[in-house]
């Protein structure tokens, strides 16, 4: 995998709200100037309020609406970027740290966890929380390697980030990794690790987890008290604390359509697609499907206007065309399964509506991982058909 | 620009593909087993035409129903999309050479027509097609489908016979394994089990490019091997799988996704019953072959297996693995039992009755 510089796009679109906090205030008006890590505005809902941060310095031009998830429209700042990097002056907590001023350091910096597609939980602490996982290998698509440059470099910063997640819930933090030196280095520092080998095709994070909790993972991690994050944000919580700077870059992964073509981009938040894929040497296809997030759970895009977000692990597009086959029963999806529910039979009962067999599953054990749609060699979603047996037996409970 | 729901790649095996590399296995062996009867002596071109004749006739009935059905299908989407020519060229490899072709004809429009498009066509059946029709071929032609020296020509036996008289008679059968396996002497009962050689090969390229479930094959192949060691040695066991369709079944029916079960313990568990069950008609049964009614009758658990399979952990992993040692074991040991004192039993009771009549 080929790693690019940091991208330096002439202007950035800066996500002010998303589906969960769909209210915000602007801090901020048009024709200002702002600078790199600059508070531009407050999104809250009900219960939360959370610092939206400037990734660039430059002058404000407008607000936006563009696309965020498939098919959601959502305003946008749009910053000219000067490329001065101007920061704001960094606010890092200053020792003895409480896990209270941790945790309020943690949401004054907006470090909500990055790449939260698929098992991954928000940074909350408010639940009863046993245990926080690492996940330091990389993300969770099977074919996806491991950003062996990423750990090299920050490989300090992200123990300390781990050390400051156990020193703010209070609980054990265990890494996954599949590096041994750095598993020493993590279980020097004082860090439970356990070492994994990543296979694709296989869900083998949630084994991991099914064997640190020593239970089945549930779809809602935080449900069982586990906080679920990776790499990339115990960095984050490294940075807001130690250096007191705020998220305003992410590595995206951007999948083209011919894998070999796969490459990593250290991008500035707020980056639109087009740039990002002209920092990958891609451009623009015509009929292609655009995506948002991970390969196996993300969401396809309505169109190519939308901009690399703290969520979004990977972006791309892909031209093939689904040609769904008769299901041949071959069994892979059940063999595949993590948490071992029978993607097949649940499809096979969800075709015929057999209600009592369908029941008879443990349907809402699924976690979503998409691991059986993608190993179905007819091409099959069969994800679609067990999250459609997940509502009618959610349905029937109610 | 199209929207779609995720995965946005797939793992590059396509149901297509896989089809393609059967029919492509199923025609290397009609070519193998052709060039070995003519080795052997025998009308070999035969096989050529019943296998052409079949796929002829499978297309066409496939062509009629969809047309009846007022559903028209094109013959190119059919034999592309349908795969309409696979189950017709394993009946014409199943039936013995000599089968009349108006009874290929048969079997085929039988195969496909009830065995297939009754069910719903491609991925529907729930037995296998090819096992319906030869069955039927056997059942209901048994007289034009024996093997008679004025049919052949020649003086000819199939090996299985022989094997099924040695059991009869608690003996080998003292066929020459290397011909068995390498093809190109014995005159066998299905004109596609000529070779063991050339099945093992095709089952080893069809589990190398995961076509097939090599797990499943192999367990049918070792618990038929290991009943019938059990039974009566390691010779036996060779015996077992070396005559007849054993290996045929192997590679092109037991590990046939559509009709086998879909999880992986119960695929273990379907292929040690249908060993099991091919190996108890063999010894104690009145018919000669097994394998086919055996899958049938595995075809008929397949439902119920899927219906109680649980999830595939190592833990029932381990288990499933103790429960088919345990089925084979224990079956191969009674099986022992009940041959030979079956009958000397017979006789001593005969003897006593006959005493105490006198």
């Amino acid at each position: 995998m080929q790693k690019q510089q940091s991208l330096r796009p002439s202007s950035v679109s800066i996500p002010l709200h998303n589906p969960t906090t769909k209210y915000y205030d602007l801090n901020v008006a048009v024709g200002e100037r702002v600078l790199v890590g600059q508070k531009i505005a407050v999104r809250y809902n009900q219960e939360v309020r959370l610092p939206v941060f400037s990734s660039v310095s430059g002058i404000v031009r407008s607000v936006d609406s563009l696309e965020y998830v498939n098919g959601i429209s959502m305003d946008h700042l749009v910053i000219d970027n000067d490329a001065k990097e101007e920061q704001v002056k960094a606010r890092p907590l200053l020792k003895p740290y409480t896990a209270q001023m941790l945790r309020t350091q943690l949401v004054d910096m907006g470090v909500e966890g990055l790449d939260q597609n698929g098992l991954y939980t928000s940074l909350d602490f408010t639940n009863n929380i046993n245990q926080v996982i690492v996940n330091a290998v990389y993300e969770n698509a099977g074919f996806v390697k491991e950003d062996v440059q990423f750990f090299e470099t920050h490989q300090d910063a992200l123990i300390k980030g781990c050390y400051l997640l156990a020193e703010a819930s209070l609980k054990p933090v265990t890494v996954l990794t599949n590096q041994r030196s750095f598993a020493t280095k993590c279980q020097q520092a004082g860090l439970q690790v356990r070492l994994v080998r990543p296979r694709a095709n296989k869900a083998w994070q949630v084994e991991a987890i099914a064997s640190i909790i020593k239970q089945q993972p549930p779809y809602d991690l935080l449900s069982v008290g586990v906080i679920y994050t990776n790499a990339h944000t115990a960095k984050a919580v490294y940075d807001a604390i130690e250096l007191g700077v705020p998220v305003t870059s992410t590595e995206v992964v951007v999948l083209l359509d011919d894998a070999k073509q796969q490459r990593i981009v250290e991008t500035k938040i707020g980056t639109t697609l087009a740039d990002v894929l002209a920092g990958a040497n891609a451009s623009a296809q015509q009929d292609a499907t655009y995506f948002s997030g991970n390969v196996l759970s993300g969401s396809s895009m309505k169109s190519g206007e939308f901009v690399v977000h703290a969520d979004a692990s990977t972006v791309g597009y892909t031209s093939s065309v689904i040609e769904e086959d008769v299901c041949i029963k071959c069994g892979l999806c059940n063999d595949v399964c993590p948490v071992g529910i029978l993607p097949q039979n649940i499809m096979d009962s969800e075709i015929r509506e057999a209600e009592d067999r369908i029941y008879s599953y443990s349907v809402d054990q699924c976690v979503e991982c998409g691991l059986c749609s993608y190993v179905c060699p007819s091409e099959i979603n069969v994800l679609e058909w067990v999250r459609r047996a997940k509502r009618r037996v959610a349905r029937g409970v109610e | 620009m199209a929207t779609r729901k995720a995965p946005f790649r797939y793992a590059a095996k396509k149901t297509n593909k896989m089809m393609w590399l059967i029919q492509a296995a199923l025609v290397i062996n009609v070519i193998a087993s052709t060039v070995l009867y003519t080795i052997a002596g025998f009308d070999g071109l035969r096989l050529l035409i019943s296998a052409s004749l079949a796929v002829v006739v499978g297309v066409v009935t496939e062509y009629v129903f969809y047309r009846s059905w007022k559903r028209p299908k094109s013959v190119g989407y059919l034999i592309l999309q349908k795969h309409a020519a696979m189950i017709p060229l394993m009946v014409a490899l199943l039936l013995p050479l000599h089968a009349p072709l108006y009874l290929v004809a048969v079997s085929t429009v039988v195969a496909v027509w009830i065995g297939k498009l009754v069910f719903g066509g491609f991925g529907y059946s729930i037995f296998q097609n090819a096992t319906v029709g030869v069955l039927f071929a056997y059942v209901s032609f048994a007289p034009q489908i024996a093997l008679t020296p004025a049919l052949i020509g020649q003086e000819v036996f199939y090996p299985i016979d022989v094997l099924k008289q040695a059991l009869f008679n608690n003996e080998l059968s003292g066929l020459d394994m290397t011909s068995l396996l390498l093809g190109g002497e014995y005159y066998t009962i299905a004109a596609g089990a000529m070779s063991g050689l050339v099945l093992i090969v095709l089952w080893v390229i069809l589990s190398a490019t995961r076509t097939i479930d090599w797990l499943i094959g192999a367990t049918y192949v070792a618990s038929v091997f290991a009943i019938a060691t059990i039974v009566g040695g390691t010779e036996l066991g060779i015996e077992m799988i070396l005559t007849g369709m054993v290996l045929f079944a192997a590679v092109f029916l037991v590990s046939d996704p559509i009709t086998s079960p879909t999880t992986r313990n119960m695929k273990i568990l379907y292929a040690v019953i249908v060993a099991l069950v091919t190996v108890l008609i063999r010894i104690l049964g009145n018919n000669t072959e097994g394998v086919l009614f055996a899958i049938l009758f595995g075809n008929v658990l397949t439902p119920y297996m899927n219906r109680n399979a649980r999830s595939g952990t190592l833990r029932t992993f381990i288990q499933t693995a103790a429960i088919a040692i345990v089925i084979t074991v224990t079956s191969g040991y009674v099986l022992l039992q009940m041959r030979q004192p079956v009958a000397e039993e017979l006789n001593t009771t005969v003897e006593v009755l006959i005493d105490e009549t006198l």
